[in-house]
């Protein structure tokens, strides 16, 4: 098994163990096939008349095997159970490795689902196909032969039927595997559309509660767990098909080489113990063949598995590491867009077209406009989550791209509307990039950012464990959260992508203050809506379609009367 | 959430298994044949050997009377073997599917009915794990237990009897060997459970863990901790290992135990038949039929106990799908409903108490609100004050511990549920767009409306414009949560959403935070236009959106403590006055 790709890697990091476990299941067989013989001898001495005191030793033989085949299965298990958990681990680290290579660009343009599907799912569909289907499989060609070579000392003939037998079981199989994947395909569609249906239930239920239209979230699921139904029984019937001709197979031969061996015995062309040992051994002689499809589901679903993992690991990141190593990096003090465009992959528009900005310590730039208009696009390109199209991006005059983004990531913060919080307590959440942040200096970012009084009012304070999607937090708490992350960081540049749109007045005043102290020694980009928190901004540039449409201070913009005063002009601000 | 009701958890859930038996009933013809199908296939694994050792028993001892006639039976019974496995499998399997996609309905039921509130305690994800991989995991008991249990079971006790017509003694050692096959794993049973248990919930935990990492890692990316989290995950994984091991050792060490009773049995019926055949009380071209026969018998027993191997796992999996299933709704039909018959009708909080269930203290403190027909009312206060509370309570996800929530002096609660969303729609504050087109999601209230409904309100919210500029306008698929459009995109398709239904009551909850000024103006302008045809809750930070409404109510630690208009608050509320004034400090307008 030197097969290319995860599934062969899977295979390398446990191969001791997989020829362990053919090891031990050669031992099974040899105690059955042994077994066989040993109690053929105390039969046919009773068949024949002879004293049962004289085949006493077969029954002390048979014992000893019954016995050295439960250690062995014993054995059997735990090294089956050690190679699959290393498998899932092995191939678990490698995928997750490469998600975080990719970087979060990836993941933006995919549904969630579908990443953790691949990352989750797919990874643990290897664990039998690899522990247990790999061994089995050989061993359901080795025990069966070795059946054969021991029934062939008596009667050539009955191993050939034996091997004919074991080659029909054994090609049904593959011959099926090859009608069924198409099946396998639609039928792992299928499931992942029904697993898509599940989360939009959980998340969009809400939603549908209050509009009355639970009753089409039930019909739609419905309709995919239907579909899951249909194309199960599908790749189900064709599997019970194989099945049939297998079991004809292996009953007929059975049968047949058991009423020769009887025949042959019966005319005292071979001994009655020899003819006895035929029909034992007959009897667990495809033992083997019957362990190994139990897993032969888990191996026909493996590849298909490991083809999805080999898709996302040939996967390349969007802004490739540059060759040379980490020199460490001053905090930079001048952020330059030169004539920055950037266009997604597959449309036919620009995003954002030939704009140039300038941050500089201590200065804040606003970002308006309405939306569409490109300022998270603009936003993903200063965190360098994108690369431009054209143009460049410099940092202290040197091309942004011979740095490494863990360098330039080290001195950038965002305070963005979507905060994600992770499992975990709410110091651990504050203190993100900064784990190791002395408890004072938490305390002092979430101060700043006004959380005090709501965390005086959680039950453990900043042991308070906090949850997925932040649901046990407000809107409001969880947007505090994000700021205080970026107080912690100390950044050298701050961006706040509508940073207050989910707070309220009291505590809305609370947190410009802390990020008015905070913006003095910054270079500070502010993308906000509302014009009061951008009034001040020592530059305001508007952006309409992707380009840059005015820039300039807040009175010189209200005076020029184009697109920002008509933005500040349409409603009152708060 | 114990308080009020008793939300079934997977702890509480007592033998789950046994509550998964009304859905096998539901069936009974099919239930039926999967017995018979059961039946006959475990009848050919004994009728085939004990066929062979027959006619070789008898060869051998000269007793070959019916040479031809066993052949014959052997061939039929190697023909039926392979059909009657075969209809079996096909029979219990499709029967196993039904009843999973049965139980999938149901758990949609069931979420239905536990939301808004976090259900079971759980995060999303490990509900998605549960409605995927727990739904699938009954399918073993469905299709690999009830057939099996009762043909193996039949046809073992039948082959007893066969066995003690031919030998007593022998058959007394297969009933002996036969208990003791099938009460292994029985004894073992409760711990199965418990570590069954286990292992689901680590392997929930490291897929809610891994979507963690994926949905946060912009975050962790930035913040250069996304090594750390995959640590994090991987150590899950660990623990979800030292559970599978643990589980597996215990499956081990079942299994061997079944192959020494397996093993052991046969030498002793061997020993016993022989016994027997030597002391002439049993003809000896019968010894191999009573040997196979034994063998023969207790395989079947020996599957039974292989299933139950894996009941363990099934049996948590049953209790948190039941768990689910069985999850009781927040509020109930009610049994005389009554309508409401006004065309724009008047909304009132009466005295309204709220606790969440399992919390001890109120969110609100006894509202009183009365918005007349037409008019629209601003509520405003602090975040967590209880603003969203009283839109739930409106649109009845929940009832009140104490007061009512009345629309045109009818309780909500005598409403029947298709009336009230009739009446009542709603901006959330979270918006979710279904994985749709916008022209669907748009319809989602009124699957009914025709194109040019759907265009009209999404030219009223402002989002006419954006949607047309899409590259497949209204039949642009949204994608997950919407990934595609912009907060504020969103928030129109929601509008237009709620504007479709045309209810005459409206809840706007914060409708407007993510839209720019402009989309604000316009919205309010479209609004102001149907003023009248409506009875508007505004939910509000915004002094924009404020002043516009016709009155204002001022929500603090769950009561109205000021209400009026914006001007009459300005001059009579301090409190009013007080967060104006810190809003105006904070941010100038211009």
């Amino acid at each position: 098994m030197s097969e290319p790709g995860v599934l062969g890697f899977a295979v390398r990091v446990v191969r001791p163990r997989l020829v362990g476990a053919v090891a031990v299941g050669i031992g099974v067989v040899a105690t059955r096939l042994i077994q066989a013989f040993a109690l053929a001898v105390l039969i046919a001495a009773l068949l024949t008349g002879r004293s049962w005191e004289t085949a006493l030793w077969g029954l002390w033989l048979a014992a000893g095997m019954v016995l050295a085949r439960a250690v062995l299965l014993w054995l059997g298990e735990s090294v089956a159970q050690a190679a699959g958990h290393r498998v899932t681990a092995d191939v678990r680290r490698l995928v997750l490795e490469h998600l975080l290579s990719l970087g979060p660009s990836y993941v933006a343009a995919r549904q969630s689902g579908t990443v953790a599907a691949t990352l989750v799912e797919n990874a643990a569909a290897l664990e039998t196909a690899v522990a247990r289907g790999v061994p089995s499989r050989l061993l359901s060609w080795i025990g069966p032969l070795l059946a054969a070579l021991v029934i062939g000392i008596v009667d050539p003939l009955s191993a050939v039927l034996i091997a004919v037998a074991l080659l029909i079981a054994q090609t049904a199989g593959p011959l099926w595997n090859r009608i069924g994947r198409k099946g396998h395909d639609q039928l792992f569609a299928d499931l992942a559309a029904m697993d898509g249906g599940f989360v939009e239930a959980v998340q969009g239920m809400p939603t549908a509660k209050a509009f009355g239209a639970t009753g089409r979230v039930r019909a739609r699921l419905a309709t995919q767990a239907e579909r899951v139904r249909v194309a199960s029984m599908r790749v189900l019937n064709a599997l019970f098909t194989q099945m049939l001709a297998t079991r004809w197979a292996i009953a007929g031969a059975g049968a047949t080489v058991v009423v020769r061996a009887a025949v042959l015995a019966a005319d005292g062309r071979i001994s009655v113990v020899a003819g006895l040992a035929v029909v034992l051994i007959v009897l667990v002689a495809f033992t083997p063949v019957e362990e190994a499809g139990k897993y032969r589901h888990a191996s026909i679903a493996a590849p298909l598995a490991a083809a999805k993992l080999d898709a996302f690991l040939t996967e390349r990141p969007a802004i490739p590491e540059p060759e040379h190593g980490e020199t460490p990096m001053a905090a930079p003090a001048r952020i330059a867009l030169e004539n920055v465009s950037f266009r997604y992959p597959g449309r036919d528009e620009d995003a954002l077209s030939d704009v140039s900005l300038e941050l500089r310590t201590g200065r804040t730039v606003a970002l308006v406009g309405p939306s569409g208009s490109g300022k998270s696009t603009l936003v993903s390109l200063v965190l360098w989550l994108l690369d431009p199209t054209s143009g460049r991006i410099t940092i202290d005059d040197h091309d942004l791209r011979e740095l490494s983004q863990d360098q330039w990531w080290r001195h950038v913060a965002v305070v963005s509307q979507d905060t994600h919080l992770f499992p975990g307590t709410l110091r651990e959440n504050i203190a993100l990039a900064r784990p190791d942040a002395p408890l004072d200096e938490v305390e002092a970012a979430a101060a700043d950012a006004g959380m005090s009084a709501d965390i005086a009012a959680m039950p453990d304070g900043f042991d308070t464990p906090v949850s997925e999607r932040g649901t046990t937090l407000s809107g409001g708490q969880r947007q505090r959260v994000a700021i205080a992350r970026a107080l912690l960081t100390d950044p050298a540049v701050l961006i706040l992508d509508e940073a207050t749109a989910a707070l309220d007045g009291r505590t809305e005043q609370l947190v410009h203050r802390a990020i008015a102290r905070l913006a003095r020694d910054r270079a500070v980009l502010v993308v906000a809506h509302r014009m009061a928190t951008v009034r001040d901004a020592d530059e305001i540039v508007v952006l309409e379609g992707g380009t840059v449409v005015e820039r300039g201070s807040h009175e010189t913009l209200l005076n020029n009367g184009g697109t920002y005063h008509r933005l500040v002009h349409s409603g009152a601000t708060l | 959430m114990t308080a009020r009701t008793t939300t079934p958890s997977p702890e509480t859930i007592d033998r789950p298994l046994w509550r998964l038996l009304p859905y096998m009933a539901s069936r009974p013809v099919v239930f039926g044949l999967v017995i018979c199908s059961g039946l006959l296939y475990y009848a050919t694994t004994v009728t085939l050997p004990a066929l062979t050792a027959y006619l070789f028993g008898a060869l051998l001892t000269a007793h070959s009377g019916a040479c031809g006639a066993l052949v014959a039976g052997i061939v039929i019974a190697v023909a039926a073997a392979g059909l009657a496995q075969w209809w079996q499998a096909g029979i219990g399997h499709d029967w196993a599917y039904r009843l999973l996609k049965e139980l999938r309905v149901r758990i949609v039921d069931g979420i239905a009915r536990a939301t808004p509130g976090r259900l079971l305690g759980r995060r999303t994800g490990e509900l998605a794990e549960i409605a995927k991989n727990d739904v699938s995991a009954t399918e073993m008991f469905f299709a690999h237990t009830a057939g099996d249990y009762i043909g193996a079971t039949t046809v073992s006790l039948a082959t007893l009897v066969a066995v003690a017509v031919l030998s007593p003694p022998c058959a007394l050692v297969l009933a002996v060997l036969m208990v003791l096959v099938a009460t292994v794993p029985a004894v073992l049973a409760r711990r199965a459970g418990e570590q069954g248990h286990t292992v689901r919930a680590a392997s929930a935990e490291v897929a809610s863990e891994t979507m963690d990492v994926i949905q946060g890692l912009r975050e962790l990316a930035l913040a250069r901790r996304g090594r750390d989290y995959i640590e994090r995950v991987l150590s899950r994984g660990d623990a979800l290992g030292a559970a599978h091991r643990r589980y597996a050792r215990r499956a081990g060490a079942e299994l061997v135990t079944t192959e020494l009773l397996l093993g052991v049995g046969l030498l002793a019926l061997a020993t016993v038949a022989g016994i027997q055949a030597g002391a002439g009380s049993l003809a000896v071209h019968w010894l191999p039929v009573v040997i196979v026969l034994g063998t023969s018998a207790l395989a079947p027993v020996a599957t039974v106990s292989a299933t139950a191997r894996t009941l363990g796992d099934v049996r948590a999996a049953a209790a948190r799908v039941l768990a689910i299933v069985g999850y009781p709704a927040h509020v109930d039909e009610p049994a005389t409903p009554r309508q409401v018959r006004t065309a724009v009708p008047p909304v009132e909080f009466d005295n309204v108490h709220f606790a969440y269930p399992g919390h001890s203290d109120d969110v609100l403190r006894g509202v009183s609100l009365r918005i007349t027909p037409g008019e629209t009312v601003a509520l405003v206060g602090r975040s967590g004050a209880g603003k969203t509370t009283c839109a739930h309570l409106l649109l009845r996800f929940w009832d009140t511990t104490h007061g009512a929530v009345r629309i045109d002096g009818v309780d909500v609660r005598e409403l029947a549920t298709e009336d009230l969303r009739r009446t009542v729609s709603v901006v959330p504050q979270d918006i979710y767009l279904f994985d749709d087109t916008i022209a669907d999601n748009i319809r989602l209230g009124r699957p009914d409306a025709t194109d040019t409904d759907v265009e009209q309100v999404a030219r009223l919210a402002g989002a006419h414009e954006f949607i047309t500029a899409l590259p497949e306008d209204y039949n642009t698929h949204c994608g997950e949560r919407g990934a595609m459009l912009s907060g504020g995109q969103r928030q129109r398709i929601a509008i237009a959403r709620a504007l479709l239904t045309r209810a005459p009551v409206l809840v706007l909850d914060e409708a407007v935070s993510s839209l720019d000024t402009d989309s604000e103006r316009a919205l309010h302008d479209s609004l102001e236009a149907t003023r009248g045809t409506r009875t508007t809750l505004v939910i509000a930070h915004r002094l924009s959106t404020i002043r516009r409404a016709d009155r204002v109510a001022l929500l603090d630690h769950g009561t109205v403590i000021a209400e009026g208009t914006h001007d009459e608050l300005v001059t009579s509320s301090t409190d009013y006055r007080r967060m104006l004034a810190r809003q105006h400090t904070a941010m100038p307008t211009s």
